[in-house]
């Protein structure tokens, strides 16, 4: 039964105390009409990189809640592995949540899954990085099935029919970069981002947090974060956020935030990472 | 190993088939049915290069000149080539008058991609070369708004170009309208990024990406229109006029080698710098670009700016007083 244990390593790297920092430098001063205009560009452009609306529903009734647990934490794992941006990550689990809702397929397999998971990070790599990987090597990591080249060359292709190419998908990881500009001095960015990429990687594994847009996700990891490190300029941050979002987004974000900070709170009690529970019912992998 | 002949394989051919009875994903694609076959006439091979072979043909739905791009995927080991997924997600989501259009794509063998494009009649390159380049300064200005206009919505969309060249501008002669093209190393661009520095044609290739920066953003795009503008109006390429060993002497050469004051951050970017080249004062652009007014030189000046920091972006390029005379704007 431990093939169907999440390993969470990654995640527990990080200290589960978030200590205070006395003088946090001033945040960026967001006011300005560019970005304003970008940020409503891609708020526009989220809606058409969503999966289809019925989706964890779906997930529930073909038990694949925990299979895709598997597969995002293999994403994870072949980040560090191969050194790639999360940016890249959270584009692989959009094609996936894309492709699966597409697709609406009634008896899954295991394999399969891996199979079209090799094709979606493979896929966000070669869109998103300096170089990519070959098919034999993107596979070296932890997977219970291994497959030819020509295979997941014909999956990429299925892969990219059914995205119809559109591959540019705003995430959460987007809106958290594109919020997060200028945000703070260079020695405290780099803690503050991956503070926040923890709280996005947990939403992701998250059934209730697919309900959510990215941009919801998004601006919650960061206001949670900010609550943590910096509270003084949280409330200053947030108020301006919400001022340029509607109403309905407004309510999304202060539901989202409750749920993120209920969460954090239980895994810092805990003292272990959060993970979703496992389905009542799990696919069993047997290993060939 | 799992392979093609392996028992999963029928399952496999069973989703396969579930994915192309599947009503949504042909809704998605945006393609036609038999859109594998591409639909098209050849006519003639227009074109032919590295990647692969450009036909003329005859779409045999509508009857209308396409252009066809056959690209040779040469490494299968790595699946579709990056190259092809950027270009074709990128073009999916761009759409602007002065970016051409791209109506399908398909797959021959699993060894050809085969993107079909809008028909263009010929490129700027040709259009210089073969007509003796745009002598009137209304052609120029009119094909220099257009592409600033196609830059712009590119980087609104937070996406580079990063291969800009007269060759990758397409013409339709009989409505001098100007169309770009070859999104090839195109990609999404983020603050903070580093890129690759094997990129573009060194003629038309931005300072900072010849001293080896893998930091840069829009302005690399900018300083190709500019070497794009003096092109249109001398009729070759600014830098292979100038007698030099490589591209950044002549561009030194040009513009004077950059100091610390002119180019803050040159002199990590670059710490060899006095023992790569001598110390060049600028010979001007006005020294080799003579046939442009006033304002165009000034505009020109600002694209092809040392430092990336001082370039003007499209945006404001657009807004520029070389414009401001023009109807048909």
């Amino acid at each position: 039964m431990d093939n169907l244990l999440c390993d969470e390593v990654w995640l527990s790297k990080s200290s589960n105390t978030f200590e205070e920092v006395s003088d946090p430098v001033a945040l960026k001063s967001y006011e300005n009409e560019e970005f304003e205009e970008a940020f409503a560009v891609c708020l526009e452009k989220e809606v058409s990189f969503l999966p289809e609306s019925d989706y964890t529903k779906y997930l529930h009734s073909n038990n694949l809640i925990f299979p895709r647990c598997r597969v995002i934490q293999w994403f994870i794992k072949c980040r560090s592995r191969f050194n790639i941006s999360f940016g890249t990550v959270f584009l692989a689990v959009n094609y996936l949540d894309r492709f699966v809702s597409i697709c609406q397929c009634h008896d899954w397999e295991y394999w399969m899954l891996e199979l079209i998971s090799i094709a979606c990070l493979s896929i966000a790599i070669k869109f998103n990085e300096m170089s990519a990987l070959s098919l034999h090597e993107i596979q070296v990591e932890n997977l219970d099935y291994s497959f030819q080249s020509n295979v997941i060359l014909k999956m990429e292709l299925i892969l990219l029919k059914v995205l119809g190419w559109r591959l540019n998908s705003v995430t959460s990881f987007s809106f958290v970069e594109m919020l997060s500009v200028g945000f703070l001095e260079p020695h405290l960015h780099e803690k503050f981002i991956s503070r926040v990429i923890d709280l996005l990687i947990q939403a992701t594994l998250d059934q209730k947090m697919l309900e959510f847009r990215p941009s919801i996700v998004g601006i919650s990891a960061l206001w949670c974060t900010l609550d943590q490190l910096f509270p003084p300029k949280s409330d200053t941050y947030i108020a301006y956020i919400m001022s340029i979002l509607n109403q309905s987004q407004k309510d999304d974000i202060i539901k989202c935030h409750k749920l993120m900070e209920t969460q954090t709170s239980m895994r810092c009690e805990n003292h272990h990472c959060y993970c979703p529970l496992s389905p009542t019912t799990v696919l069993y992998i047997e290993h060939a | 190993m799992w392979n093609e002949e392996s028992d999963w394989i029928g399952s496999f051919d069973a989703l396969l088939a579930r994915l192309a009875e599947c009503s949504m994903c042909s809704r998605r694609s945006g393609e036609r049915p038999g859109a594998a076959q591409m639909d098209v006439k050849i006519l003639d091979v227009a074109a032919e290069g590295g990647y692969g072979r450009v036909f003329r043909c005859l779409d045999v739905h509508t009857g209308a000149l396409v252009a066809m791009k056959q690209i040779t995927m040469v490494r299968l080991s790595q699946g579709i080539p990056a190259q092809i997924i950027r270009e074709v997600s990128l073009l999916r989501e761009l759409h602007h008058a002065n970016i051409v259009k791209l109506l399908r794509v398909g797959f021959t063998e699993n060894r050809y991609v085969n993107l079909v494009f809008e028909h263009l009649d010929y490129d700027l390159h040709q259009f210089i070369v073969n007509r003796g380049y745009p002598k009137d300064a209304t052609t120029v200005k009119s094909f220099m708004f257009q592409i600033l206009s196609a830059v712009a919505y590119c980087h609104s969309r937070k996406v580079l170009h990063r291969d800009l060249k007269p060759s990758n501008v397409l013409i339709n002669h009989s409505k001098r309208l100007i169309k770009l093209a070859d999104f090839g190393l195109a990609r999404e661009f983020a603050d903070d990024f580093l890129y690759t520095e094997k990129l573009g044609t060194s003629w038309y290739r931005a300072p900072e990406i010849l001293c080896h920066s893998r930091q840069y953003s829009t302005q690399v795009d900018l300083w190709s229109v500019g070497c794009i503008f003096a092109e249109m109006v001398i009729g070759q390429p600014l830098f292979q006029v100038i007698n030099c060993r490589d591209e950044l002497e002549g561009i030194f050469k040009l513009l004077g080698t950059p100091t610390e004051e002119t180019w803050p951050g040159i002199t990590k970017l670059m710490p060899n710098l006095h023992i790569y080249c001598s110390k060049f004062d600028p010979l001007g652009l006005e020294t080799f670009v003579t046939d442009l007014e006033p304002s165009g030189l000034n505009l020109l000046s600002m694209m092809l700016c040392l430092d990336p920091s001082k370039r003007i972006s499209a945006e404001a390029s657009l807004k520029h007083a070389y414009f401001t005379d023009v109807n048909w704007i």
